[in-house]
């Protein structure tokens, strides 16, 4: 189904694919061959051609880890993950590049069902997500016309038992949905790209440090006040900083 | 000072003869022995002569110092001739002893000196003067009368063995005093101030020991009163500030020519008097460290260092603690030697090291040893490698870097009793532990799901396609399906599905007119329900339903014999009490509508 829809999608971009697939094989090539700085290239060169995949974020990711630039491959690694949730090569990648970050963010401690609920909620990609809940509310609706034409009662019966579930698994689909929804519109995330920032207390050049950053920290980006970012780390510290010292996921 | 001018006298004569080939005009002079001083420390102002006339001079006018400086006396003056080629200049110079007064800026007017209707003149110095913790006015206040009368006859030096270091590089100070006065006694007033630098203080004789120098012509009395070696701890230029000494002068009897005098001039009856001085304030300039050729391994440790480390067995199980002891030893700070980089391979359980160390401080050399334990205890059998341990230092002498590499540590673990032993304790995170020394994984040589970037499913135009669509498809669906039940009529159907809750509309109904006690309209209504009942189920017409017809349908149905009886004697008594009304009692009525209600459950469930 995905793949249907992608496909019926980029139907405008095809005239792209062979150039796409060009510049990502010379990425590749490059890579193999230990020349780092022209795999980024070629795969930035897809990007530009304004296409993007979860294999080339983590081409790039993977490429920039080589070059010792921890915070673009750290951007990379998440943009892979947002794309596709469940590869447990973009995990560990990320893991490892976390553990050159000079900074240690503690986690606030999660409980059980908390992190469960979190893993649940995160656990699929956006679009993937949408999928879902499109086929689940298309199947609901297929199952009412059915239940206007079914004749027979044994089919009848049988389509008379499908309805509640699906339409309790349409709700909590559509609840997940609206709160993810919510979440991509509203909710933004930056990594630090700056070797040490510092957080200020205000939006202004001069204004008081509070606390320092470095490279490669994950911060969630809450307001924006001309060139300043206010952010906040897990561990609810709260500060702003200067734009251009960040990039956003 | 009495001497001096004798002697003076004496060189006069000798070069008035010579007096005629002077021809350089007059020339002044003025220096100070530092530019930047503090409250309360001394001012050596120093007045030079040169050229013709200069030893015909007296002594030249004292400039006003605006009270920034109170003069405390003058140092006598020294006159100093020199022949070159035949060329005679003669040089005549006068000192002059201030203390800072207060904290400023203020600038030493020039010194005017006529002679012969010539005028000469200084430039003029600008002097700084700082505001420091100086020794208590009280304290001072006395000292100021010795030291007019005393001079530059007792000072306090401070001798640093260089000046221009790297952080972390040793500097011996030492404190020596210059004494041309008899002292019996001196205490330490005001201990030195040595921010940014880490202090090893040196242990000094109690009786200090004294050498003699002659110094400007001036027999001293020297004596090392006090040794440290200082680390700097930062860079840029840092200061050794004063270290101020209160001691006890004799002083000299004025009656000394006196035959019998020297009689009287001993300790005892001596007169003494409290004086306090003060060593200069020494600024040593902390350079970073080169950039070429810097180890990584490089901690910020400068000396002369070896390293060594050893394992205490080679042969253990898995449940025994094994020692593994790095020593660093040699010349240099060893309380801030930081750690060598040691490599334990995450099967070992580890703990953090304990420290230990050993200094010696002769001479202000600071050497010795530092050890470090690590108590490490093997989790799983096998063959573990502790990496060679790697340290790097600065050889300030050499001014080159040095790095230090131990020999690789090979453990037979082998498996123990116990059971073994997992958990904390290591300074890595169980998590970093896992990945450290690992490398990524290889990048995707495929890439297949391409999307425009930013693609949200949710903001295109097929989601609202799928969204809206299938509402329509059901909109349709539902009319489409009255528009069927229309076209094929099958009412039979619906009012059997209907027959029941009409029935049941109708019993209710009877119910209430029960309640109102009309009679007639209550069997009415309760023959109706019975019969409309039957009519609905079957389909055909309540009006034109005849009993045979309604019995052979039933009989068709297989219903059960006792209640077709039930249900037309019910009918029947419901039709004649309907017609031909008798008076019926309330509970009549009340049983004929339970026997309704059960007839048409019962009947529900048959047909």
């Amino acid at each position: 189904m995905k793949v249907y829809l992608i496909t019926l999608l980029s139907l405008a971009s095809l005239a792209f694919a062979d150039q796409t697939d060009h510049l990502f094989q010379q990425g590749v090539q490059a890579y193999q061959s230990g020349d780092y700085a022209k795999a980024i290239e070629s795969f930035q060169g897809v990007l530009q051609l304004g296409q993007e995949s979860a294999a080339l974020y983590f081409n790039l990711g993977n490429a920039y880890y080589k070059t010792d630039d921890i915070a673009r491959a750290i951007v990379n690694y998440e943009r892979a993950k947002r794309l596709d949730a469940h590869d447990e090569d973009i995990d560990f990648n990320l893991q490892i590049a976390q553990l050159r970050v000079v900074d240690k963010i503690p986690t606030p401690e999660m409980d059980y069902f908390f992190k469960l609920w979190q893993d649940i909620k995160n656990g699929i990609s956006m679009n993937l997500l949408t999928i879902l809940a499109l086929a689940v509310y298309i199947l609901l609706i297929v199952l009412w016309i059915m239940k206007l034409f079914a004749k027979r009662p044994a089919l009848q019966n049988g389509v008379r038992y499908a309805v509640t579930p699906t339409l309790i698994v349409l709700l909590l689909i559509s609840l997940l949905f609206g709160l993810r929804l919510h979440e991509d519109l509203t909710t933004r995330y930056g990594v630090i790209l700056a070797h040490k920032v510092a957080v200020t207390s205000s939006p202004a050049a001069d204004a008081t440090e509070v606390f320092a950053l470095h490279e490669g920290v994950k911060v969630r980006i809450v307001a924006t006040s001309g060139d300043f970012f206010r952010i906040r780390l897990s561990d609810g510290k709260d500060g702003w900083v200067q734009a251009e010292t960040l990039q956003i996921i | 000072m009495v001497r001096l001018s004798y002697e003076i006298k004496l060189l006069a004569l000798f070069i008035a003869g010579a007096s005629a080939a002077l021809a350089q005009p007059l020339s002044v002079t003025t220096t100070v022995n530092q530019t930047s001083i503090a409250v309360n420390q001394q001012l050596v102002f120093t007045v030079e002569l040169t050229g013709e006339g200069a030893q015909k001079v007296g002594q030249p006018e004292l400039p006003d110092m605006g009270g920034y400086l109170t003069f405390l006396g003058s140092g006598g003056s020294s006159q100093n001739i020199t022949v070159v080629n035949g060329k005679m200049s003669v040089s005549k110079s006068f000192t002059f002893y201030y203390l800072a007064a207060k904290p400023g800026s203020m600038t030493i007017p020039p010194v005017t000196v006529v002679y012969k209707n010539k005028t000469a003149a200084s430039q003029p110095i600008s002097l700084t003067i700082t505001a420091s913790a100086a020794p208590s006015p009280s304290t001072q206040g006395k000292s100021n009368n010795a030291q007019a009368s005393s001079g530059n006859k007792l000072y306090l030096r401070t001798i640093v063995n260089k000046k221009s270091v790297y952080p972390n590089e040793a500097v011996i100070v030492t404190y020596r005093i210059y004494a041309a006065v008899t002292i019996s006694g001196y205490s330490i007033a005001k201990l030195t101030e040595t921010t940014g630098f880490w202090v090893e203080d040196v242990e000094m004789p109690q009786q200090p020991q004294t050498s003699e120098q002659v110094l400007n012509g001036q027999r001293y009395v020297t004596a090392d009163i006090k040794k440290m070696t200082v680390f700097p701890t930062s860079l840029g230029k840092r200061r050794i500030g004063p270290l101020s000494l209160q001691c006890e002068v004799k002083q000299q009897s004025r009656r000394s020519r006196d035959p019998f005098g020297s009689f009287f001039d001993d300790s005892f009856f001596g007169r003494t008097v409290r004086q306090t001085i003060a060593s200069p304030i020494v600024e040593i300039n902390v350079k970073p460290f080169p950039q070429e050729n810097k180890p990584a391994s490089f901690n910020g440790a400068v000396g002369q260092f070896k390293l060594n480390a050893s394992i205490d067995k080679t042969d253990v199980n898995t449940d025994e603690a094994v020692t593994l002891k790095v020593t660093l030893s040699g010349v240099g700070n060893i309380q801030l030697l930081p750690k060598p980089k040691v490599h334990i391979p995450a099967d070992f359980e580890q703990y953090e090291p304990t420290v230990s160390q050993k200094i010696d401080r002769t001479n202000g050399v600071i050497s010795g040893a530092k050890t470090f334990e690590y108590v490490l205890v093997p989790r799983f059998p096998g063959e573990q490698r502790i990496k060679p341990v790697t340290f790097s230092y600065f050889d300030a002498k050499a001014g080159s870097y040095k790095t230090l590499q131990t020999k690789e540590i090979v453990i037979n673990v082998a498996k123990g009793k116990g059971q073994i032993v997992r958990g904390g304790g290591s300074g890595l995170s169980k998590e970093e532990v896992k990945y450290v020394g690992q490398d990524i994984r290889f990048i995707k040589v495929q890439s297949e799901d391409y999307q425009p970037i930013g693609y949200r499913l949710y903001k295109s135009f097929v989601f609202y396609l799928l969204l809206i669509a299938p509402l329509v498809i059901l909109g349709v669906a539902l009319v489409y399906q009255k528009h069927l039940q229309k076209l094929s009529g099958n009412v039979a159907y619906a009012r059997s599905r209907k027959a029941n809750a009409v029935a049941m509309k109708r019993l209710s109904k009877a119910k209430q007119l029960l309640n109102e006690d009309s009679q007639k309209e209550f069997f009415a209504e309760v023959s109706n329900a019975l019969a409309g009942f039957a009519a609905d189920k079957l389909n055909k017409a309540k009006a034109g339903l005849i009993s045979n017809e309604l019995e052979n349908e039933f009989k068709k149905r297989r219903l059960d014999q006792e209640l077709t009886k039930e249900y037309f004697d019910l009918i029947r008594f419901c039709d004649l009490q309907r017609f031909a009304p008798s008076s019926v009692k309330k509970e009549e009525m009340q049983d004929s509508y339970q026997a309704a209600k059960k007839v048409i459950i019962n009947l529900e469930k048959a047909l």
